[in-house]
């Protein structure tokens, strides 16, 4: 398989703090990637940074071989990046389908992608009662996959998932992961999703990566994780 | 009601503001007529101002120096013998290309930064206009040659009001008014979702400014004398707080807000001293209590009262486009 993103030694400073510190990560089309690791390792970092949120202090991020880091937020999900945030971020008073005709609205044209239409996302999420309601008045399971729906909208390749099952209980989780295994296998688009729940990312994901203070740890399936014994120290516990 | 037929009406109100102002331009006298016009005037002004700041939440502390650029290059045009249609033009067009020059420097800025960087650049025009002397004639002001006919100036006031209003209905409404308020909700958001910020920012900039700028080529007209005092950033100020009392991003607010800011204390003739500070004390209020303002404290108020004879319906939340009018 070929790599659809690839962060090559990516390295990001707040002042003396290196939160990403020489990281490596790539990954492939059509697979799920988990993130993991403990509160500070710099998981949403690196992510902000494949995003383009962030700028990169050192290294590179590339997708499907061209350099897109460094350019901004809009040029990155131009390019074929949608990504969802840690605390929920929406714009509260427009419908959900406001919001995602926008997202859709802001496409480069000139890039063709295998994407969902708005029925089809809205079916996959769930959320086809909500479309037409403002963001700010969804429950906040809903929310969440509303987030989803609104970066699917952008037909990204890479879809960057930072705690998406925040806040979901046990069945709303599983409601979740079968829409992110539909929208992988059907656009056959590279995910990578950072949580903290590991009954609903183990599951998910077809590798896994773990940081601890800036830096990988291990790196593999999940049951080679799982059984990782500096993984199980420093994050996973016995 | 269909959106055609809300637009038909919305559009045919428009018209009838219109010839209410022309018939108040031609029928008040002496001071009335004056300062009904300046309430116009700074309508067109404020509307500019209804783009940037209503929309996209961006505060704009400049406006004023377009709404002078606009008078200034004008009427020094004229001076020197151009068309009045052509200085007319030339006046708006060099004023937006100023507000380029500013927006390519700012619209990468946000928040305070984008309103102290806007205020800066409006207090250097006010420095220019009053220290070229040998230009603009500084402080004690300049005469303007007058292009037009009081009555055909009064005819262009009145219909370009609702026209500036039918423009930011449009705008509003279209592709960059959605990009607009998407940078009001949240910015970054909007560019993750590859809305681009700056660029959008640049060119609500420069719409506000040919606002301000036929303004202030209509206020030239009519006052027959320009100087700095009438443009600098305390106006610009004034007009922030018409937009923050009438309602950001609202149809009628530069009406309401221009009446409120400029006709009131005119006609209470209240002295600049006390109408500041009571302006200063209605906005923290208005802000404070009503946030939509007052027209979206009035619809409010109006939706409590139909609410009272014909229960709620669960579609009483306002989306963004009604939220506008």
């Amino acid at each position: 398989m070929t790599a659809i993103l690839e962060a090559r030694d990516v390295v990001k400073r707040f002042g003396g703090l290196a939160a990403v510190d020489g990281v490596s990560v790539s990954l492939d089309a059509g697979t799920i990637l988990g993130l993991i690791g403990p509160n500070g390792s710099g998981k949403t970092t690196l992510l902000g940074v494949l995003a383009g949120t962030q700028a990169p202090t050192a290294g590179i991020v590339l997708l499907n071989d061209r350099p897109i880091s460094g350019n901004g937020p809009r040029h990155s999900v131009r390019a074929g990046i949608g990504r969802t945030f840690q605390t929920t971020r929406l714009f509260p008073t427009w419908t959900l389908g406001q919001c995602m005709r926008l997202a859709r609205g802001e496409r480069d044209k000139r890039r063709s992608i295998a994407h969902f239409s708005e029925d089809e996302i809205t079916e996959a999420l769930g959320l086809q009662a909500d479309i037409d309601r403002p963001c700010g008045s969804l429950t906040s399971a809903s929310q969440r996959l509303a987030m989803i729906a609104i970066a699917l909208s952008t037909a990204p390749s890479v879809l960057l998932l930072d705690e998406p099952a925040v806040g979901m209980d046990s069945s709303e989780a599983v409601v979740l992961a079968d829409a992110i295994r539909q929208v992988r296998t059907a656009l056959g688009i590279g995910v990578i999703v950072v949580d903290h729940n590991m009954h609903f990312l183990m599951p998910l994901a077809d590798a896994v990566v773990v940081m601890a203070s800036g830096r990988i740890l291990a790196t593999g399936t999940p049951a080679e994780v799982r059984a990782n014994e500096s993984v199980i120290a420093s994050y996973l516990g016995s | 009601m269909p959106a055609a037929g809300r637009h038909l009406a919305v559009m045919a109100g428009l018209a009838v503001l219109g010839l209410i102002g022309y018939r108040l331009l031609t029928t008040l006298e002496g001071g009335k007529a004056h300062i009904c016009m300046l309430v116009m005037v700074w309508a067109i002004a404020a509307t500019g101002l209804n783009v940037i700041l209503g929309l996209a939440g961006y505060p704009s502390l400049v406006q004023a120096s377009f709404f002078g650029g606009g008078a200034y290059i004008s009427s020094l045009l004229l001076q020197h013998g151009w068309q009045p249609a052509v200085a007319a033009v030339l006046g708006i067009v060099l004023t937006m290309a100023g507000a380029v020059l500013i927006g390519l420097v700012f619209a990468r800025t946000r928040g305070q930064y984008f309103a102290i960087g806007t205020l800066f650049s409006g207090a250097v025009v006010t420095l220019v206009l009053i220290n070229e002397k040998g230009v603009t004639r500084g402080q004690q002001g300049m005469p303007v040659g007058l292009a037009w006919s009081t009555d055909l100036t009064i005819k262009l006031l009145a219909v370009s009001v609702p026209a500036s209003l039918a423009i930011f209905y449009v705008i509003a409404r279209s592709h960059i008014g959605d990009r607009l308020r998407s940078i009001r909700e949240d910015e970054d958001l909007a560019a993750h979702l590859g809305v681009p910020t700056a660029q959008i920012k640049l060119i609500a900039l420069v719409i506000s400014s040919a606002f301000g700028a036929w303004a202030g080529v209509l206020q030239a007209q009519s006052d027959g004398l320009i100087s700095p005092s009438q443009f600098t950033f305390v106006k610009g100020f004034l007009l922030f707080v018409a937009i923050g009392l009438g309602g950001y991003g609202r149809l009628l607010t530069p009406v309401i807000g221009s009446f409120i800011v400029i006709g009131v204390p005119e006609l209470l003739d209240l002295g600049p001293g006390i109408s500041q500070i009571a302006l200063g004390v209605l906005f923290l209020v208005v802000t404070l209590t009503v946030p939509g303002g007052l027209i979206g404290g009035a619809e409010g108020v109006a939706r409590r009262a139909a609410g009272v004879i014909r229960r709620p319906t669960g579609s009483d939340v306002a989306t963004p486009s009604e939220a506008l009018t």
